[in-house]
Parts: C-alpha cells; sequence; structure tokens
C-alpha cells in the first residue's frame, strides 16, 4: 500500500560492517506511530540494563517521522533514540533542518547503528548505494569542516549530513549530534553514542527517492488545514519574527528568568540584549530559516560583521542558549554569547549543558570547590564573556577542570563533592533547562517525571500561562480541564491533566514528524489534525482519541524503560536548589511561597500517576494499565523490581545528595 | 496573465514549495520532480531560487526545434507539449534563469505552469513571503 511510512529500518553493524534492511511490522506504525513511538520499542528490544551506554552494544536510532517528506506543515524533525550516557536511560533527542526529509527520500524510516568501527568512519548513504567509508582524515575536525570535507570527498554539495564534532570525538555527556551544520539533537550525549562507535558521520544523498501517501486528496486537504489552523494561531507569527527568544526580557521583569546559576530570577539589566529583537537591531539576524516544511522559521541565521568578534557565523542564539551561555551566567554582553554560541555549535555541545557547566563553575569557584590550580590561573567570574570563551576551550580541550566539567554537571559535583550537589542544577544526570519551576507548576510536575530528565523537550507545557502567553493557549487549558481558570502557573489542581496531554500530544508530534512548536507553543496542529494527517498519509483509520492513546503508550513504555533500569519514583524529583532554595526574585510576584519542595511536589505527582494508572506508591504503570496500552510484555521485566523498588539501589544519575 | 514573484531574502529554506509541485504535477513527493528548486548553502545561509519568471525572451520556447514549448495566452506561462519533444535538451541550455528543470527519468523538461492559475508552491510560504502569486489586473 502507498504510505508516507514503509517501516524500513537501515542496519548497521560497525563491528562487522554489515549493512542490511528489515521491515517493521504493520503494529509498529498503528500502535507505536513510527517516528520515536517505534524508535522507543526498538530501543526496549535492543538494548536493556546490562547496556553500558558507550559500549559497542549500545544502538543509534534516527528517525524521521511518518510524515517528514510529505508537505505537512513542520514535519521536519528527526528522533535520534539511545541509551543516554549522561542519565543512563532512555533518550530521545529531536533534531531539525533537512536532515530527516532526506532519510525519508533516502528510502529509510528507521537508521539504526550498532557496534563499534575499528577505526574513524562514516555513513554515507544514497537511494542505491549505502557504504561505511575512512573518516580518518576527518576524525578531530568540528562541524563545519566536516560538512565540508566529507561534501568534498563525495563530490555532492547538498549532501545532508549529521556528524559530532570534537565534543563527540571526547564523549562529553553533552555532546550533540549535529545536523545539516547548526540543527543540534543537543541533548542527552547523543554525540558521546556516536563517538565511542567511531562514527564521525551520516551523510545522506538528495539524488532520486519519492515519498507517497495513501490517499492524496484527503492529504493535501488535510495538510492545507494544518497549515491554516496554524496560521491563525498568533504565536505563529511571534516565532517567525522574533524566534524563540522573543521573550526573554519579558521573563526578566516577570521574575522567571533563571539568572545566576538559578539562584536568581532576575538580571540589573541588559535582559533587552538576550532577545530576537536585539538580533534584529543589532544587524546579526541574516535570515529566518526553517526546517523541513516549517511554516514558522523560527531559527536564526546570525552572523558579526563588525568589531573583535567580525565573522563569526551560525544559527542560533535560542531562547535555551541566551539563558543559558547569558542569563544564568549573569552575561548580556551578545556579541560574547554569539561567538560561544558559535563554538558549541561547531564543537556539536548542547548550549544547555553547556552553559550548566559553566554556570556551576563559576560558583564553585566562587565557593572555593574549585580554584586557580583547576582553571591553569583563570579567574572565573560572572557575568564575563571571557571566563565563558575561556571554559568553553577548557572543556572541548579537557584541560584542568575542563576534562572534569566534560563529563557533565552531575559527574562533576558526584566527584568535587563539597556540597556542590546543592548547586548541580541537574536530575537523573541531566542539566536542567531554562525554566524557572519555582513559577510554573505543570513545568514542575513534567520535569520531575520527564524520562530524560529536567528539561521541556518531552512536554512544553506553554498554555499554564494562558493570556500571559496567547488567547489560544486559554483555549487549550480549558479544553483538557473543562475550564479556563486553570490556565494559572501557580495552581496544583489539574496538574497532573494539563501534563498527561502536553507528554501525549508530545510523543504523537514527534512521532509523525511534527514541530513541538505546532502542537504545544501555536497550536493549530491539535488531536485531530494530527489523526487526520495521520490517516491519510499511512491509511489507518485512528481516531483523535486513539492517535493520543497511542501517544499515552509511548510515555508509558519510555517510563518502562527506566524502571526497567531501576528506575522509581525515587528518581522523580527535581534539582536539589529548586526544591529547597527559595526563588527570591519571584516571591512578590507570586501568591504562594516560592518553593517546590518535596511536599508540593509529591501532591502533584500522586495526581499524576493515580490519573494515569501508575502506583503512587513506587511510580510503576499497573499490570492493568499496561495491558490495557497493548505493553502486556513489558511486565515480565518490571514484576521483579515493583517490590523492591523504593529500597533498591538507585542507578547512579539518580543518587540522591543524602544517599551519595 | 499570472506570475509568482519571488523574494529570495525571504526564504527560510523549508523546502515545502518543492514537495508540493511535485504532489500536484506528480500525485507523489519528490524534490526532483519538482518545478521549483531551491538551492541552499546551509553553512552560510545562501539561498537561490529557480522556477520559470516568465520572462521576455522565452528564451525556451525559440530554442525548442519541434515547437514542444508554447505560451499559454490567458495565463503567459509557458505550455509543454510531451508528445511533440524530443529529450534535446536544448530549451534547459537556454535559460539563463535555470527556470527549466530537467527530468532525467523522461528526458523531458518540467516548467512552471502556475497549476493552472492557483499555484501549490505558494500556498506553505504564506508567513515567509517568497513566493507570492498575482493576476494581471494586480501585478506589478
Amino acid at each position: 500500500m502507498r504510505s508516507s511510512y514503509q517501516g524500513r529500518v537501515l542496519n548497521v553493524d560497525l563491528t562487522t560492517s554489515k549493512i542490511w534492511v528489515h521491515l517493521l511490522e504493520e503494529s509498529y506504525v498503528r500502535d507505536y506511530l513510527g517516528g520515536r513511538g517505534a524508535a522507543a520499542k526498538m530501543l526496549w528490544d535492543m538494548t536493556g540494563p546490562d547496556t553500558k551506554p558507550l559500549s559497542k552494544d549500545n544502538v543509534i536510532i534516527f528517525s524521521p517521522g511518518v510524515l517528514t517528506g510529505t508537505s505537512a506543515p513542520t514535519t521536519g524533525r528527526t528522533n535520534v533514540t539511545f541509551k543516554s550516557p549522561a542519565t543512563g536511560g532512555y533518550f530521545k533527542s529531536s533534531i531539525g533542518g533537512a536532515l530527516g526529509v532526506a532519510i525519508k527520500y533516502a528510502g529509510y524510516d528507521h537508521v539504526v547503528i550498532r557496534g563499534k568501527a575499528k577505526k574513524p568512519v562514516y555513513l554515507y548513504v544514497s537511494p542505491t548505494k549505502v557504504e561505511l567509508c575512512d573518516a580518518s582524515g576527518i576524525w578531530g575536525k568540528d562541524v563545519k569542516e566536516t560538512n565540508r570535507l566529507i561534501k568534498e570527498q563525495k563530490q555532492e554539495s547538498e549532501l545532508k549530513i549529521a556528524c559530532i564534532g570534537r565534543a563527540g570525538e571526547i564523549k562529553s555527556n553533552f555532546a550533540a549530534v549535529m545536523g545539516t551544520y547548526y540543527y543540534a539533537a543537543a541533548r542527552g550525549g547523543g554525540g558521546a553514542v556516536m563517538g565511542s562507535k567511531n562514527l564521525k558521520a551520516l551523510a545522506f544523498s538528495t539524488n532520486g527517492g519519492s515519498v507517497y501517501v495513501a490517499d492524496n486528496d484527503s492529504f493535501v486537504k488535510a495538510a492545507q488545514h494544518a497549515r491554516d489552523a496554524s496560521l491563525a494561531d498568533s504565536h505563529s507569527r511571534t516565532m517567525k519574527r522574533f524566534g524563540t527568544a522573543a521573550t526573554t526580557d519579558q521573563m526578566c521583569v516577570a521574575g522567571l528568568l533563571p539568572t545566576y546559576n538559578f539562584s536568581r530570577q532576575w538580571l540589573e539589566s541588559g535582559e533587552e540584549n538576550l532577545t530576537g529583537q536585539h538580533l534584529i537591531d543589532e544587524g546579526y539576524l541574516k535570515r529566518s530559516s526553517s526546517c523541513g516544511t516549517c511554516i514558522f522559521g523560527c531559527h536564526r541565521y546570525t552572523k558579526i560583521d563588525t568589531g573583535k568578534f567580525a565573522g563569526t557565523y551560525s544559527e542560533g542564539p535560542e531562547y535555551e542558549t541566551f539563558a543559558s551561555l547569558g542569563a544564568n551566567i549573569g552575561l548580556t554582553d551578545s556579541r560574547y554569547i554569539l561567538k560561544g554560541n558559535e563554538m558549541a555549535n561547531d564543537y556539536g555541545f548542547d548550549t544547555i549543558s553547556l552553559g550548566s557547566a559553566v554556570s556551576f563553575a563559576i560558583e564553585s569557584f566562587e565557593k572555593g570547590v574549585i580554584t586557580l590550580k583547576d582553571t591553569e590561573g583563570f579567574e572565573l567570574k560572572w557575568g564575563d564573556g571571557e571566563t565563558l570563551l575561556y571554559l568553553i576551550d577548557m572543556i572541548v580541550q579537557e584541560r584542568g577542570i575542563g576534562k572534569l566539567l566534560a563529563k557533565g554537571v552531575k559527574v562533576a559535583s558526584d566527584t568535587l563533592g563539597k556540597d556542590s550537589y546543592k548547586w548541580a542544577v541537574q536530575a537523573r544526570g541531566l542539566d536542567q533547562s531554562r525554566v524557572e519551576l519555582r513559577g510554573a507548576f505543570s513545568y514542575a510536575l513534567a520535569f520531575a517525571i520527564n524520562p530524560r530528565g529536567p528539561d521541556h523537550l518531552m512536554t512544553e507545557c506553554l498554555a499554564e500561562f494562558g493570556s500571559g502567553f496567547s488567547k489560544h493557549a486559554v483555549d487549550v487549558i480549558k479544553k483538557i480541564t473543562g475550564d479556563e481558570k486553570y490556565a494559572f502557573p501557580y495552581l496544583e489542581e489539574k496538574r497532573a491533566e494539563i501534563v498527561s496531554w502536553h507528554e501525549d500530544i508530545y510523543a504523537v508530534s514527534d512521532s509523525l514528524g511534527y514541530c513541538a512548536f505546532a502542537t504545544t507553543a501555536a497550536y493549530g496542529v491539535d488531536e485531530q489534525v494530527c489523526a487526520d494527517t495521520f490517516n491519510s498519509a499511512v491509511g489507518q483509520n485512528l481516531t483523535a482519541q486513539q492517535i493520543m492513546e497511542a501517544g499515552r503508550r509511548i510515555v508509558t513504555l519510555e517510563r518502562c524503560y527506566n524502571l526497567r533500569e531501576g528506575w522509581s519514583r525515587r528518581c522523580d524529583v527535581l534539582p536539589w536548589r529548586i526544591m529547597n532554595e527559595k526563588a527570591v526574585d519571584l516571591s512578590p510576584k507570586q501568591p504562594v511561597e516560592a518553593v517546590m519542595d518535596e511536599k508540593r511536589l509529591g501532591r502533584m505527582l500522586d495526581a499524576y500517576y493515580r490519573l494515569n494508572g501508575w502506583d503512587p506508591v513506587n511510580g510503576f504503570p499497573l499490570p492493568d494499565t499496561l495491558e490495557k496500552l497493548g505493553l502486556g510484555y513489558v511486565e515480565s521485566h518490571l514484576g521483579q523490581k515493583r517490590a523492591h523498588a523504593m529500597t533498591a539501589e538507585l542507578p547512579q544519575s539518580c543518587r540522591l545528595p543524602s544517599a551519595t | 496573465m499570472g506570475k509568482i514573484s519571488i523574494k529570495t531574502d525571504l526564504c527560510s529554506g523549508c523546502l515545502a514549495c518543492e514537495l508540493s509541485c511535485s504532489m500536484r504535477h506528480f500525485g507523489y513527493f519528490d524534490p526532483q520532480k519538482s518545478r521549483i528548486r531551491i538551492h541552499h548553502d546551509e553553512e552560510h545561509s545562501i539561498i537561490e531560487i529557480h522556477q520559470c519568471v516568465q520572462c521576455v525572451e522565452r528564451s525556451c520556447v525559440h530554442a525548442c526545434p519541434v515547437d514542444a514549448l508554447s505560451i499559454d495566452p490567458v495565463l503567459g506561462c509557458i505550455r509543454f507539449n510531451a508528445d511533440l519533444c524530443i529529450g534535446c535538451k536544448k530549451c534547459y541550455q537556454a535559460c539563463k534563469y535555470h527556470g527549466v528543470m530537467w527530468d532525467d527519468e523522461t528526458s523531458q523538461p518540467l516548467i512552471c505552469d502556475l497549476c493552472d492559475g492557483d499555484p501549490e508552491c505558494v500556498k506553505p510560504c504564506k508567513l515567509h513571503g517568497a513566493l507570492t502569486y498575482s493576476k494581471k489586473e494586480d501585478a506589478v
């Protein structure tokens, strides 16, 4: 049957150099919606508690969405799935740009890499040829040059390449997989997994190949509706004009901008430099760029033309980068942030965790936990651009304290000791992204149960800000909870419902290839639009409710992956600082005490577990819940663990400070 | 008469135009079948958009030795008669605007026909504004 998802998996074993293709059963698209869902099932099957993340036994799976390669709007995303060296758990990182479209046109729905090559290689894929090529001459090069060299070798200027820079080669726990130059599957250390396999890059030819849908007329109609509905949401224009850093300054004024390693929530001055408007005003913005078929184009291609940093060019900074390399280290000189962003992209670092490493180092220096000896005599200071650039170089070159920081804040804090866990703003091995959770309760709950760790890229609960975000956000909260009064971020009530809905639609978005901004920032692509585009593309007949149930199946399987690793309710926590320190700048602005302590979080978690049929005692989905979702097969792996979940030793990434 | 105006500076490189074109004319998605092509130097964010611009010269029509190409009297776009085409590629070579694509599979040209006055490529570009369609009465 004609379908935009054929279940075609390209398998590469780097140990044996064997390359083969197999086809997935229909259930992978019907029950798991292809993309992220099918990859989660494959990761469940292919890896387990015995799999060491940086060993040949781990796999890394590239999965464009089911709709990627079609004209459905904003469906250019690709899921990169692996067992994370940072968290030791399930990890999906999403990458934009043109990579996914190229994978689909090469004829594959998933590319699964396993094993370890004897020497550096890259994978070349065209519709007629798949081969492993020698990357010895490319190893050691950074992202831009890697792209140039592979294109030169293959004499194909329009190759779409995913690669690692030096960050991946040194197996940093926050090494990204960089796609088509500036797009990143940033979080969780996917780049380190590639590095551990001696895999420098995957290069996809754009010569040839086609993608079909099941019902052309219905599909074209559904895609046009998705476009119209997205454009009707005012936030689409905001994203187009200002990118993701549209409101950094407003967040600062509201006391919601994490600064100085999450110890403060606003900046004394200069916050306007951390915005999309500033990129326009200073002439840095040269083009708003898009992932495949995106109608928004929130990405920014930027260049500095004059002054000390003339010639700096990259894409970004995104909001998270402005906040991580800027606000959270007290830095508002945008030139340094653009330079740091360029370096991070070229070395292939996740800018969120890179910023975390820098802010952790500065605070550790301030508190005397690291000294001039560790920094080769360099004095680390808040708000200092030179400190940022110096530390980035120390990390990528693994010099002094940089070698430890490259392992991430969790490992650095475990090694340094001396109470440093209190300012290591991480949980489950992942550094928290830049949301002030003490002023956003849905986000807090979502970050606590996120199988990746505390970040916004498995759920994006902007809707809880209601009219403070957009009028459509209010409608979404009303749809989920039945009453718009819950569109208010300081409430505990209905947070479980809000988070669950966002988790489910996010899993659907990722699997279909939709950008999460189309479903959870602008709201035009709703459950029905997802179902309509999905059904007409693959010839299924899912209702809006059924497609959301499939989303819940995916979320639950990912949860079970981590439970099989030894995780439990005890891992559903937030960073120590967030749960134990008050948000000082937030307090006058909010109606409740500005803490996200164990009790408050516990109440919201209880409600979440009950809503989803999970056992509140240990956080395990109940056997009945698994049966209803068609996940009965996971029970045999969890049964034994249920009883001991609350007493068994936790994996290192989840160990709480009191237990270390 | 109809015309698609191209503003390259506003193109974000999403390629939805290529895919929409291919679906409209072939019933499936294949950028190599598109009559509009986006060439994207991603490193430096340099974009070129190639599509028939309904030029004054009409070099492709003049270059065709078998009269397979003609000008649509209503829309002003190029009409292609596949039955007459001998695959000599002279139209492709004659167009200095790179507005004629070549379909290696059929050995025939691919030239924008404005989708009979309702061009598909323009539809996904609404917010970007790189492609806009106007009819003669409001054409600039």
